[in-house]
């Protein structure tokens, strides 16, 4: 595909072209029509300047012409030609260069004189002119009775000088156009080049990137206004694509990694298990921990595509009602056995009971894994406070408990992704995405989550979100 | 052979050991770094099989500080970490060798077998004494090409002294590499095995080859 510069040279010159031609061709049709104009007002008023010759007496209708005063009828080359005859037909006068020939006849009334190209009797390109006038009666002629008659005059002369000037002044106008054409072409490739500099630099800039490498930007120092929302969109989209795929890049490491180990245990168990397949005590407590495994990756892998279903936007929320405070309830049941193991004590203040419209399988995952993090990490003994608050129409639940392994620059981590503070993984049940997905769920039934850590090493998370009036 | 099987996964490190264990090895398991440094500085290993990623101190710290106080022990690297960095940071940081999770059980004790033979700089896996063979690869002890009846802590003892020939094995030593450290065994029972072994290998020809110091252990001397 022609590049913009050239299509735009083209368009301009092309444009331009037209234009001038089309005024060119105008300016010589009316610069052409003036000229004859002139040409034939010339030949009107010799027409009736000879007509003003013309005597009318009760001897006829003359001519008083002197041929010393108009040599143009007299001579035989290159002469002027007049005929005067009544409008009957009957001619009365004649210039002697037009020797027996006749002039045709037009058919010209008084107030319309016509006018018609024709050759010449001496083979020339002439014009002619017909004026149709009543004779004028001299008013001592007058006493005779006489009447006006209509007489017509004809003037005829070579239209060579005429041609001529029309034909030099088209050449001229021609001229001009073509030189103001060419100037044009030159203005136009010049001028788009000087005024899509910035655009051939931006592709030359373009050009240089290396897809591979998301890491470099387009200069925005000399982009002109037009470009310039282009540039910083352009560089903006490129930050966020190397972000998105350092995220996915780190997202695919993690959770190749995060499936090594129960891979591996896995391996290893179904391995000794066959090779001492005969021992039923030992493939019992294989499979055992087998199905264990297995259990685990299945909350690796769901997590994961709850979390993948979220980050494209397709995850829906569920529609069924909740009320959080037997929520809250159900998630303690759930781990208050093994919170009871590590001697943690659980402890609820503010409501008791909280509607909320919709989100019923959120809250609840929300909560269970708010739980399960809360009695893995509180260190044995702890407190583990659950608070539910309504403040008009929104909503908030915050969990605390003390989280001695934590300090203040873990708390951006807290909602990443496979982030965990023990970077062993030693916890086989837990695999890091606990909290992401309490994100997760938040955003998805409109919440706002957000964590503290205070200094006596309490965290705190925090849920807030709106909830109808009637709650 | 004695081997310190460092893995904070409770369930891979279980069946890893109980493996290990039936394949005639004795094994100490530890699912931390600090432990891991506690039980290298008190008893006397083969090989360490090592992960990385350990709570409280991390795998190649445990390595380096192994090296550092002079560790001799051949160390295995067993890491999900699977780059090319690291596992020649892992080999740079003293280690034998690096086996990427998920693995095969077999194929670790091969490597298992091969980086103690390197340790002990043998190359040939089978080790000749006199009329017996004994073939650390395999664990077969073979007189005149026939494999000799040896129960699994009999081929372990002789293990043992092969690889240690022209040294005196202690019974303190004999009794690490067969038990692990949460085995109580009586005090005799390393006689036993011996006494049982002997009478094998002298029906199969080898009557003198395993020899009693008294007072340091047993030997077998160099040919």
């Amino acid at each position: 595909m022609a590049s913009i510069g050239t299509r735009v040279s083209a368009l301009l010159v092309l444009g331009g072209g037209l234009l001038l031609a089309c005024a060119a061709l105008i300016l010589q049709q009316l610069v052409a029509a003036r000229v004859q104009n002139e040409f034939d007002h010339g030949l009107l008023v010799e027409a009736r300047a000879l007509a003003t010759l013309t005597k009318h007496t009760a001897a006829g209708v003359t001519l008083d012409f002197a041929d010393e005063l108009m040599p143009d009828f007299e001579a035989l080359e290159g002469a002027s030609y007049f005929q005067l005859q009544l409008a009957s037909g009957a001619l009365l006068e004649a210039s002697r260069s037009l020797g027996s020939r006749r002039l045709p006849r037009l058919g010209a009334d008084r107030e319309n004189p016509q006018y018609r190209d024709l050759p010449l009797p001496d083979g020339r390109p002439g014009r002619l002119v017909e004026i149709a006038f009543q004779t004028q009666i001299e008013p001592h002629r007058l006493r005779a009775r006489l009447l006006p008659v209509t007489a017509i005059m004809q003037v005829a002369r070579s239209r060579e000088a005429l041609d001529g000037l029309q034909r030099n002044l088209a050449i001229t106008i021609a001229s001009v156009s073509l030189v103001l054409m060419v100037g044009l072409t030159l203005l136009g490739y010049f001028g788009v080049r000087h005024g899509l500099r910035p655009l051939f630099g931006l592709s030359r800039q373009l050009s240089a990137l290396d897809v591979r490498n998301l890491d470099s930007q387009l200069a925005t120092s000399s982009v002109p206004a037009e470009l310039e929302p282009l540039v910083t969109q352009f560089n903006a989209m490129r930050v966020r694509l190397h972000r998105a795929f350092a995220l996915e890049q780190q997202f695919s490491a993690h959770v190749a990694h995060e499936f090594r180990t129960p891979l591996a245990e896995l391996r290893a168990l179904a391995e000794v298990g066959a090779l001492w397949a005969n021992d039923p005590r030992l493939v019992a407590t294989h499979f055992t921990d087998m199905l264990a495994v297995t259990a685990q990756m299945e909350r690796l892998v769901a997590a994961v595509l709850a979390l993948a279903r979220h980050g494209a936007g397709s995850a829906v929320s569920s529609t069924a009602p909740a009320e959080l405070g037997a929520l809250i309830a159900a998630a303690w049941t759930r781990v208050e056995s093994a919170a009871r193991r590590r001697e943690l004590r659980f402890e609820r203040s503010g409501l008791q009971r909280l509607d909320v419209e919709r989100g019923r399988d959120e809250f609840e995952g929300i909560l269970n894994n708010l739980f399960d993090n809360a009695v893995a990490y509180s260190p044995a003994g702890g407190v583990i406070l659950c608070t539910l608050t309504h403040h008009g129409t929104r909503a908030m639940l915050s969990l605390m408990n003390t989280a001695t392994d934590l300090d203040h620059s873990d708390l951006p981590h807290l909602f990443q992704q496979f982030w965990r503070k023990d970077p062993a993984r030693a916890n086989g049940d837990h695999t890091g995405m606990g909290l992401a997905l309490v994100a997760a769920f938040a955003d998805l039934v409109g919440f706002e989550v957000s964590a503290t850590l205070d200094a006596e090493c309490t965290l705190c998370i925090t849920l807030s979100g709106p909830v109808s009036p009637a709650s | 052979m004695r081997i310190l099987l460092v893995e904070d996964s409770e369930r891979l490190g279980k069946a890893l050991s109980e493996g290990l264990r039936r394949n005639q090895h004795a094994v100490d398991r530890v699912s931390d770094g600090q432990q891991a440094l506690v039980y290298a500085r008190h008893a006397d290993y083969d090989v360490v099989v090592l992960d990385l990623m350990l709570p409280k101190i991390d795998g190649l710290t445990v390595l380096r500080e192994l090296r550092r106080s002079g560790h001799q022990a051949s160390v295995l690297i067993l890491s999900a970490k699977d780059t090319v960095q690291d596992r020649i940071h892992g080999l740079h940081a003293g280690a034998d060798d690096y086996l990427v999770k998920p693995f095969s059980f077999d194929e670790l004790l091969a490597r298992i077998a091969a980086i103690a033979r390197r340790g002990r700089a043998q190359r040939d896996p089978v080790l000749k004494l006199g009329c017996i063979e004994f073939d650390s690869a395999r664990r077969l002890a073979l007189a005149a090409g026939s494999a000799l009846n040896l129960t699994p802590h009999e081929l372990v003892i002789l293990e043992c002294l092969s690889l240690n020939r022209g040294r005196v094995v202690t019974r303190q030593r004999l009794e690490a590499y067969l038990y692990d450290a949460d085995t109580t065994v009586s005090s005799n029972v390393v006689e036993a095995h011996v006494s049982t072994l002997r009478r094998k290998l002298r029906a199969a020809g080898a009557a003198d080859l395993i020899k009693t110091r008294r007072g340091a252990g047993y030997i077998i001397e160099d040919a």
